[in-house]
């Protein structure tokens, strides 16, 4: 795969115009994908299923800061002209909820019986490259050489990924601090960058893998233009210099090494109400846990698994109580193990920049400033 | 260009999944432990593990609880599990009688170091239910007796009913190539035995410093105390190690519980060797 | 009753108690100490008896009790070799807190505490260091003490009511 990826890699973009990605959602119906892309819904931009390209957000974006998520409208019909919604391609791969077996007890023997392998084949259309950067993030999590969870490998093994570079940054976007975007440059088969002018709205295309590339053959494309390559590049710089947020990381992973003790998480903790928010926002938060369901006969039972969150009180409980008792404690353990142990355990930081905890915390916590205040005390 | 799908191994069982085993003996060991022997309920041998592996025990319908192996590696047929009945699941497990069934993860997690302790002298310090997860140690150890220098287990418990494997320390302490000293926090008239903590047993453990591999299983206080007192008597930090505990749910890093600092005490840990872990040991709620 | 001690050997110096002593001070000490060996089973001081000793445990084990209406002889310590057994000669006219009992057949030095109150006086050297020593020896008692009342092995708190295990 490598090998015919590398090729792909010098191949000349292509234009595409829209009606050519109604022809791709259409293929990937066709080849058995339930194409899920952004709608509108919940107030919100979510990953929706998308039958037809009237399902995208034609003409919509997000206005985000902290604490602050609005949909309003463009006035130029783009179909990808926003930045991120509430949801991320965490809840198809890490579903909130999902049963791993089931036990059945017949007199004194029990029988567990696995969940079957998930068999659905899943495409995403107009995944960002933050996102994309947070599916490789977690991909590292659930793929031990030594236990790898087959739940979610047998999903992200089935996945077919159409990346869209981001044209436009948000009010609580920080891509570029983390090195993760706006440009979708891997993890995608096919990235797209859509431009939109007064005469023109095509998209630029580049072919990133060997399925990408088979996709690809089935689509009215043809070589794009130097100016119209020149057209999509000038949108992605011009997203790059607009992020409504900066996050310094030189010395940031030791910083909060060292920082165990620093009188600033009692400041955050007077503010975090530990709602978990930014935990079920992250795109990269996977903490977990079990529950076990079982009938009134009490014979049947079932293990779930959902989300968790570091911020919840019983988290940590050892012998009758919680390692992590205060507020701050487990803000501590969130922010340092997002941006600083997370590279200690998978090599890379646990945080692409999407801003999503910004946005999404209710009081309006900014994870960048209180990595500017911790940085800010010790110098 | 990097593959942007996982690799995938397709046969590749769940560690989420477990299997059944049949209860084949209960033993009480004091007012609030016990121990398992289990079998495999399919026939043949049980999961092998390693001395300081733990698997996560599940008393159907109540839940899973991870639990140190307590018995010998040696004997592949069953998994013994000492338990310290504190909680709902280990309540649960409590109820238990011969033949009924259990379900079985694992085993997880880096096992002591018994080959590295190999042509060393080796002293096992273990507090409270702590003597648990060590016993592999000290079995394996006495299998191979000629392959490790001098050999001596520390023991505190809280009270002389609760010290565990009673019958197995007197046994351990008539032999000549063992040395055991156990004591108790608060004595009776009927103990005979030391009273005090552990520490102050390994001042008299006949031990090489230098050339002495600790292994020290309890509650963090009393790791941390015993760690002091063996730095004191001149062993060498990297010659000690120490078993942690937090909440575990999956036992394969996944599930994020049992996270201190960098380390995910379910594949990092439990046992850990002491420069290693020193950077966040007894740092508060950390 | 043994003569006094006027040389300690080299095996005694060795432990841990006389590190730290100069010859001058050595020699005082010894001058003040006796040997003693005791059968098991003898009380070795009584609460409330006034204290002019103390003594350094060579071998054997001695039992620090008292003894409380309805649970009898109540073992709050043991002390092995190296151990120091009373301080309470340190504030003169004091009485021992505790009864102190073998517990097998036990060797010890007996030191005249009173007369060695008396030397430091005198010898302001052997006194600091004496009382250090003793700050020492307290100082590992009391921290022995609180983590023995830390009850680390306890039954976790919130654990609620617990119904032991029936035997079986």
């Amino acid at each position: 795969m490598t090998a015919r990826e590398s090729t792909s890699t010098v191949a000349r973009p292509l234009r595409m115009e829209v009606s050519g990605l109604q022809s791709l959602v259409a293929a990937l119906w066709t080849a058995g994908y339930r194409v899920l892309g952004p709608t509108v819904g919940e107030g919100a931009i979510v990953y929706g299923e998308v039958r037809t390209i009237a399902d995208l957000p034609a003409g919509y974006t997000d206005e985000q800061d902290a604490g602050h998520y609005r949909l309003r409208q463009r006035d130029d019909g783009a179909l990808f002209g926003y930045n991120v919604g509430p949801h991320s391609l965490k809840r198809f791969l890490l579903p909130p909820r999902e049963r791993l077996f089931t036990t059945i007890r017949t007199g004194k023997q029990l029988a567990v019986e696995p969940e079957p392998v998930p068999t659905e084949k899943l495409a995403f259309l107009g995944a960002k490259a933050c996102e994309l950067a947070a599916l490789l993030t977690q991909d590292r999590v659930f793929s031990s050489d030594q236990h790898p969870d087959v739940q979610y490998l047998a999903r992200r093994r089935g996945m077919f990924l159409v990346g869209v570079s981001c044209t436009k940054a948000g009010g609580s976007c920080f891509c570029t601090s983390m090195g993760t975007g706006p440009k979708v440059e891997s993890g995608a088969d096919l990235a797209l960058t859509e431009v939109v002018t007064a005469s023109e709205h095509y998209f630029l295309v580049e072919i990133k893998t060997a399925a990408g590339a088979d996709l690809a053959s089935q689509l009215p494309l043809r070589p794009a233009t130097i100016d119209e390559q020149r057209q999509a590049e000038l949108r992605i710089a011009d997203a790059a210099t607009q992020m409504g947020r900066h996050l310094s990381t030189v010395g940031l992973k030791e910083l909060l090494a060292r920082s165990t003790d620093s009188p600033h998480w009692d400041e955050v903790a007077s503010r975090c109400l530990s709602c978990a928010n930014c935990t079920l926002a992250c795109p990269t938060c996977f903490c977990n846990t079990v529950e076990d369901v079982t009938d009134l006969a009490g014979d049947h039972s079932e293990r779930w698994r959902r989300w968790d969150s570091c911020f919840h009180d019983d988290f940590s409980y050892l012998h009758g109580g919680s390692v992590r008792a205060s507020v701050k404690s487990r803000y501590r353990q969130w922010l340092t193990h997002k941006l600083s142990t997370w590279i200690d355990q998978f090599g890379t930081s646990g945080c692409v920049g999407c801003g999503r905890c910004i946005t999404f915390c209710p009081v309006g916590i900014d994870l960048t400033a209180e990595c500017a205040a911790l940085q800010a005390r010790t110098t | 260009m990097s593959a942007i799908h996982p690799p995938f191994v397709a046969d590749a069982g769940s560690a989420l999944v477990p299997l059944p085993y049949r209860v084949q003996r209960f033993v009480c060991d004091t007012d609030d432990t016990f121990t398992l022997t289990l079998a495999p309920q399919s026939g043949g041998e049980a999961l092998p593990f390693a001395p300081g592996q733990f698997n996560m025990l599940y008393a159907f319908p109540s839940g899973d609880v991870p639990i140190s192996v307590s018995g010998p590696a040696a004997r592949r047929e069953v998994l013994i599990h000492t338990i310290r009945a504190v909680g709902p699941v280990t309540r649960a497990l409590a109820q238990l009688r011969r033949g009924d069934t259990v379900l079985v993860r694992g085993p997880f997690g880096k096992p002591w170091p018994v080959a590295q302790a190999e042509g060393h002298d080796v002293v096992l310090i273990a507090g409270g239910i702590g003597l648990a997860p060590l016993r592999p140690v000290l079995y394996h150890i006495l299998a191979k007796r000629k392959r490790f220098g001098r050999l001596c287990l520390l023991y505190g418990a809280r009270t002389p009913g609760d010290v565990l494997y009673r019958r197995e320390l007197e046994k351990w302490r008539g032999r000549l190539d063992v040395q055991v000293e156990v004591t108790v926090d608060r004595g009776d008239s009927d103990w005979h035995g030391e009273v005090g903590v552990v520490t102050q047993l390994l001042e008299r453990a006949q031990l090489d410093p230098a050339r002495t591999v600790a292994m020290v299983c309890g509650p963090e206080v009393m790791m941390h105390f015993s760690r002091l007192a063996l730095t004191k008597r001149g062993v060498p930090e990297s010659q000690i190690f120490v078993s942690m505990e937090r909440n575990m749910k999956c036992g394969v890093g996944s599930c994020g519980h049992c996270q201190l600092g960098p380390f995910f005490i379910c594949k990092d840990g439990p046992v850990f060797d002491y420069p290693r872990i020193a950077p966040v040991f007894s740092t508060k709620e950390l | 009753m043994n003569p006094p001690v006027h040389t300690l050997s080299p095996q005694l110096l060795s432990l841990q108690f006389f590190a730290g002593f100069g010859p001058a001070e050595l020699q005082i000490l010894a001058r003040h100490s006796r040997q003693v060996s005791w059968p098991a089973d003898v009380e070795v001081i009584r609460e409330g008896q006034v204290a002019t000793e103390f003594f350094l445990i060579l071998d054997g084990r001695v039992r620090v009790e008292t003894h409380l209406p309805g649970r009898g002889e109540v073992t709050l310590q043991t002390l092995l070799r190296g151990d120091v057994l009373g301080w309470s000669w340190l504030t003169a006219n004091a009485s021992f807190s505790f009864s102190a009992r073998t517990l097998q057949p036990t060797n010890a030095l007996v030191f005249e505490g009173t007369a060695l109150l008396r030397e430091c006086e005198q010898h302001p050297r052997l006194g600091y260091l004496l009382m250090r020593r003793f700050a020492l020896v307290m100082s590992d008692r009391l921290r022995h003490t609180r983590l023995q009342l830390l009850d680390l092995y306890s039954p976790p708190r919130s654990s609620g009511p617990f119904q032991a295990l029936k035997k079986r």
